[in-house]
């Protein structure tokens, strides 16, 4: 089976957001008639935050708009409660379709507070898909499938691969269809906590990073955006050849080792966000992604030994 | 509960209650009961056919019999205890409805 990216149509306006002027793009989200094309999902934007109006835009400014008409998957607001913190610590909400899943956090918290929101919208509602919290990066034939533990140093190092011309599919979420074992990307800002941020930034000057919120669950978090060439990939859906597990180990070596198929198998499972849920057809699912996989696990310090590494990886 | 040819092209066996993947190092089992997923590791081709035959529906002392063969055969202690664990995770299982086959 070939394991050449499979090219779909695309569905979406030819038009990004960065392609409306300014205002517009603040009025669109504050009147709720934002509709963008992220991965597969067309989601609707509400926020009557101004700060987040503009950092949001400025994170997606490279995302498709949706065309005028059509499904939209996840109504989703992001605003101020009409509560009494309005005037002292005000917070931000996270609604979809009307429901508020978690409880108000700090108003500084907006943007991750959306990025968790619709992971969580995801993660809860896109059965059609095998979910794993993984990263998903591709090059030419080869798809990697990432997935890590928080702390590993996953999203870092798929910050960095994505600056070495890795597509970037997916940075939370790797979607995969049961029917073709294609990983359908889902091209969204890279969540980087604590030290990686600065690391980030002195790396990949020229990659906007947003503000970081700092004091959230995950300690202090910021937001990549993905690189253009990547979401022009979006298309692209790749089928896994490689499962790795990564580690960051400050001061060593790079170390790599073969896992058994059904170890990861198993690792895989843990991450899971709906193995469970989808019964056997999950387990045929997993089965298949490992017989078309090499699994390894890698630790490395240095991001020039993982580039190389990664470079070395074939279909 | 019978063995019989998989159904799947994925699967290497199965049981009414049990699908098999083998893979060259490993093999996972999916428990259709109650989903959960397993992992036997290490495994060689010559113990995956003892497995397979041990899922197979024997009468109780036969499958008792089989373990204890391959316990006393000429295998590295760490092999033997792998097979010792690996049939024994699903012994009890199969024990139990062996024993209701047969009683039936």
């Amino acid at each position: 089976m070939s394991n050449a990216p499979n090219q779909q149509p695309l569905e979406t306006s030819p038009l990004r957001l960065r392609d409306l002027p300014g205002s517009q793009q603040k009025q669109a989200i504050a009147q709720g008639k934002l509709r963008l094309a992220t991965g597969p999902f067309i989601i609707r934007l509400h926020s009557n935050i101004p700060a987040f109006q503009t950092a949001f835009a400025r994170l997606y400014q490279d995302v498709a708009l949706a065309t005028e008409d059509g499904y939209t998957d996840f109504n989703i607001s992001v605003h101020r409660p009409r509560n009494l913190r309005r005037w002292i610590r005000p917070q931000v909400i996270f609604d979809f379709d009307g429901h508020h899943p978690f409880l108000p956090l700090p108003l500084n918290q907006a943007l991750p507070v959306f990025e968790w929101g619709f992971n969580w919208c995801i993660a809860n509602h896109a059965h059609q898909y095998l979910q794993f919290h993984a990263a998903g990066l591709a090059k030419d034939n080869v798809m990697v499938l990432m997935p890590a533990p928080p702390g590993s140093g996953k999203s870092t190092l798929t910050a960095a691969l994505m600056h070495q011309d890795w597509q970037l599919l997916s940075d939370e979420i790797v979607l995969l269809r049961p029917d073709t074992l294609e990983a359908v990307p889902l091209t969204r800002p890279i969540n980087l906590k604590n030290n990686s941020i600065s690391l980030l930034k002195e790396c990949f000057p020229d990659t906007y990073i947003s503000d970081s919120c700092t004091d959230t669950a995950k300690g202090m978090v910021a937001l990549m955006a993905p690189s253009l060439q990547s979401l022009k990939k979006q298309r692209l859906y790749h089928r896994p050849t490689h499962i790795i597990f990564p580690k960051y180990a400050a001061d060593t070596a790079l170390k790599v080792e073969t896992l058994s198929a059904a170890a990861a198998g198993i690792e895989l499972m843990r991450n899971s966000f709906n193995y469970h849920m989808l019964g056997e057809s999950g387990f045929d699912t997993l089965v298949s992604v490992l017989r078309g996989c090499q699994c390894l696990s890698v630790s490395y310090s240095r991001f020039e030994d993982a580039f190389r590494f990664f470079e070395t990886l074939e279909a | 509960m019978t063995t019989r040819i998989a159904s799947s092209p994925l699967y290497t066996c199965e049981t009414d209650h049990f699908a098999i993947a083998a893979f060259s190092d490993s093999l996972l089992v999916y428990d259709r009961r109650n989903g959960d997923t397993h992992q036997l590791a290490q495994i060689d081709a010559y113990l995956f056919e003892t497995l397979c035959d041990a899922i197979s529906p024997l009468p109780v002392k036969s499958l008792e019999a089989r373990l204890a063969e391959d316990l006393s055969s000429d295998y590295h202690p760490l092999i033997k205890q792998w097979v010792h664990d690996a049939l024994n995770r699903l012994q009890d299982v199969f024990l139990v409805e062996c024993a209701e086959s047969t009683a039936t």
